[in-house]
């Protein structure tokens, strides 16, 4: 038969909580005193009623026995026990969870799929205990090695955002084996290498693909007038870039070392930056730059939108079926072929183009994404409360803005200038927070928000991207004060005089970073190191990161628990 | 000279009582022994004065109650000693545990009396058997024995420390002891409102006022129950020991009106309509 061990036995120690527990039972005060003319009747009554009902002789020790309990049974689940010996051997399966995982193949499989499918294949193989530690944003233990969650674990991994903590995902492994167990990483090796020392025999094994990448990194606005160029760099070997107003070809610029360079003849709108042809990781082969600032405020829906955004918007009062709303416009998805995409979730987008712009880039990939970025100054979302909702991480991106992580990847990118910020908002209209009355409070916001901002600017409604339509008589002159002749420039009547001031430019960059978008193996594990080096604990979410809350909350409980009964009654 | 409500030795018949050790026993009723089998004594109307001895218990736990079981035989006290002594009855006060009285006799003696029921304070331990001890060491004349207590006198008294409420309590012997040295024995057995129905509940640490020992319970419906339980049972005991032993029985709440006892009293009514 075998005999119970535990994966992390020092957590044990918490059994020692036990003596303080007892002692702050003992020594609590009665809730009150009481004098009475003789204690007779209660010492007979007591007596009496232990004698006739044992169980009311642990009455007054429940919540003592309770809480010795829930202490034993939080100790027994941190300590990770199993059934067996440490000799039976353990299989840990790490798995890349980063956003390069969503590499696709030609069958149009991820690499994460591709992991997935060869861990629960290694899993199936495997006789001993099998664990699952996941290598993404952050390292942690998704099972325990003998607790029979691996296969439901390896089922819900899902991306984490960018990188990949093989370093620290090697030192949970390593805590969890010894010699003689295996350790197999399952990656498509697009990280920088880490060390590993542990005991166990450890193993990479690459499920990419093979397949190149290509992403823009990096796009901007440069000089100023007709001078005015989007410029950029490039990962990979991509041959063109795409750049697009509205329905306007802007043309196509050869890529050089990594640079690209292309005109810019448009004063307003959004300009859509594409690369050409087929890449593994299609995520990060758009970017967009806004021209100008303040250019009048769009909402857009992208997709048969779902019920609780047709709930939203019905209560706000915005139709979203028939002819275009004056600030909502229902667009479909397209590919680069123009066939409409099969979205599983839809995607709300409210875009203000020009000072404030919302968006997500919708493709198949992005069914997952949710609400990602919020700003909690941001006077739009005063009303809402934020509990709850399922939020990212935010990761340092070099010498830019945070990048913005979703629980299944990066969704969003801000960056903030002094005259603009450009917050990229995603929300997911059939989660849960759609049900949620704050839901609507954020919609209601963002509209009203994008209603006070075109009154303030006097400038009309219209889809962005699009060339504004400008009515006979009215002029519209640049910030130097030149007239703007454009004959595409079209604005409906409205009495007043139309300001243009292009404000500061700014770019916006997709959502991977540059590690993550250049798909290129190399990863290698360099050997040694100290076993017990310092973890960064602050990204792992181990079971064993619970203990300290876990502690702090039981005493926290005991203790209101011994002032309760030690209450002076009222 | 008042026909007194003691039972003496006059040709009038009054009533029968159980045979208690120390009885008289030329005045045993052998006629009744025959038919019952048990030994009773044939009670005649006195024809002598009433001497009227109120005994009170001041101790600690008379304190209790709104108002407390202490001013309620105070006020007892002083309504019979009131009627006793305008009809020209003698009077005694007791303080038990303390050594001495306030007499009296006739109207002239109310307002001294009543002064000294007056400055009675509680505070002390009970010690009912050692009191009336005391109280028959003065070598009283026979009459009648008011005795105001609650009964609160459970020290060393194994039986009822182990719960068994058949046992006689002091305050039982202590009336059987009144008896025994042919005393007409009036009780008047006090409670407080909270005595009768606690109003408690959680973990408490019941402290006794006499003793200072205390023991931490968990009040709840059960112990309650339990509580009222053996509560009735020591009342129902001390109202049958009384009546088997001739001696008249009271049970009052502190917060009961005073001149309704006093009035059933003074007419014989059932003390069971006084009962809390």
């Amino acid at each position: 038969m075998s005999a119970w061990t535990f994966g992390a036995p020092w957590q044990l120690l918490w059994l020692g909580l036990a003596l303080p527990i007892v002692l702050l039972h003992l020594f609590r005060r009665p809730r009150g005193t009481v004098e009475v003319s003789s204690i007779w009747l209660w010492q007979a009554s007591k007596r009496k009623l232990n004698e006739s009902h044992a169980i009311q002789r642990l009455r007054p020790y429940l919540a003592l026995i309770l809480q010795l309990l829930a202490l034993l049974l939080a100790a027994l689940f941190l300590a990770e026990p199993r059934l067996g010996g440490r000799g039976e051997g353990r299989l840990i399966l790490i798995v890349d969870t980063s956003t390069s995982m969503l590499a696709r193949d030609g069958n149009g499989v991820t690499a994460l799929d591709a992991a997935r499918l060869r861990a629960l294949e290694l899993a199936q193989a495997f006789d001993g205990h099998v664990g699952v530690v996941e290598a993404g944003a952050g390292a942690r233990v998704l099972a325990p090695p003998g607790t029979g969650t691996a296969r439901r674990a390896l089922r819900n991994l899902r991306p984490s955002g960018n990188g990949a903590d093989a370093h620290r995902a090697f030192q949970l492994a390593a805590e969890r084996t010894e010699s003689g167990d295996r350790i197999v990483f399952l990656s498509d090796r697009a990280l920088r290498p880490a060390t590993y020392a542990g005991a166990a025999e450890l193993r990479v094994e690459d499920v990419s693909r093979g397949e190149s990448n290509a992403a823009i990194v990096a796009a901007s606005l440069v000089g100023e007038g007709s001078e005015r160029r989007a410029v950029g760099r490039v990962w990979g070997d991509a041959a063109r870039v795409h750049g697009q107003v509205g329905e306007r070809t802007l043309g196509d610029a050869e890529v050089s070392e990594g640079r690209f360079v292309l005109p810019v003849d448009e004063a307003f709108g959004v300009l859509e930056l594409r690369l050409e042809g087929d890449d593994a990781l299609p995520l990060d082969d758009v970017a967009w730059l806004a021209l100008g600032e303040g250019r009048g405020v769009h909402a857009r829906v992208v997709g048969d939108v779902g019920r609780n955004v047709r709930r939203a918007l019905r209560v706000l009062g915005v139709s979203t079926g028939g002819e275009a709303p004056p600030d909502l416009e229902i667009v479909r998805c397209r590919d680069a072929a123009g066939a409409e995409l099969s979205m599983r979730a839809e995607a709300l987008v409210l875009m203000a183009a020009g000072e404030d712009c919302f968006g997500v880039h919708a493709e198949s990939e992005n069914a997952w994404t949710r609400i990602t970025r919020w700003e909690r100054n941001d006077e739009r979302m005063r009303f809402v409360s934020l509990d709850g909702v399922p939020l990212g991480t935010s990761a340092a991106l070099a010498g830019e803005e945070p990048l913005i992580i979703a629980e299944h990847g990066p969704v969003a990118v801000s960056r903030r200038s002094a005259a603009a910020r450009t917050t990229w908002t995603s929300l997911w209209p059939d989660g849960a927070w759609g049900r949620d009355p704050s839901f609507v409070m954020v919609v209601q916001n963002l509209v009203a928000s994008a209603r006070r901002r075109r009154r303030a600017g006097g400038f009309p409604a219209g889809p962005p991207g699009r060339p504004l339509a400008v009515a006979d008589g009215v002029d519209v002159r640049a910030p130097s004060g030149a007239a703007v002749e454009s004959p595409a420039i079209r604005v409906p009547f409205e009495v007043g005089v139309f300001r243009v001031e292009p404000g500061e430019r700014f770019a916006l960059r997709h959502v991977l970073s540059e590690e993550e978008s250049d798909l290129r193996p190399r990863f290698e594990v360099l050997r040694g190191g100290a076993q017990g080096e310092n973890a960064r604990e602050d990204d792992v979410q181990a079971p064993s990161q619970a203990a300290p809350w876990f502690a702090a909350f039981f005493l926290l409980t005991v203790a209101a628990d011994a002032l309760w009964a030690g209450r002076k009654r009222a | 000279m008042h026909r007194s409500r003691r039972r003496g030795s006059s040709v009038e018949f009054a009533d029968h009582r159980a045979y208690v050790p120390g009885d008289d026993l030329r005045r045993i009723d052998w006629n009744a022994y025959a038919r019952l089998e048990e030994l009773v004594l044939r009670l005649h109307v006195a024809e002598d004065e009433l001497r009227l001895y109120v005994l009170i218990d001041a101790s600690a736990s008379m304190a209790f109650g709104d108002p407390t079981k202490l001013e309620l035989a105070q006020r007892l006290a002083a309504g019979l000693s009131y009627v006793a002594l305008h009809g020209g009855d003698r009077v005694a006060v007791h303080v038990l545990g303390v050594e001495g009285s306030e007499r009296a006799r006739g109207r002239q003696g109310v307002p001294r009396v009543l002064r000294a029921i007056e400055r009675m304070t509680a505070g002390g331990p009970t010690a009912l058997m050692e009191s009336v001890e005391r109280f028959l060491r003065q070598k009283a004349r026979p009459g009648l024995v008011v005795l105001l207590s609650d009964w609160m006198d459970f020290q060393g008294q194994g039986e009822y420390a182990s719960g068994d409420a058949r046992a006689v309590a002091p305050g039982l012997q202590a009336v059987d002891r009144l008896l025994g040295a042919r005393f007409e024995v009036a009780t008047f057995h006090l409670l407080a409102r909270s005595e009768l129905e606690p109003d408690l509940e959680g973990t408490q640490r019941v402290v006794d006022v006499e003793s200072g020992e205390a023991v931490d319970v968990h009040v709840d419906d059960a112990l309650l129950r339990e509580y009222d339980t053996r509560l009735r049972a020591f009342l129902g005991a001390a109202e049958s020991h009384c009546a088997r032993r001739g001696g008249s029985y009271v049970r009052l709440a502190s917060d009961a009106p005073v001149e309704r006892a006093l009035i059933a009293f003074l007419r014989g009514e059932s003390t069971r309509a006084l009962s809390p």
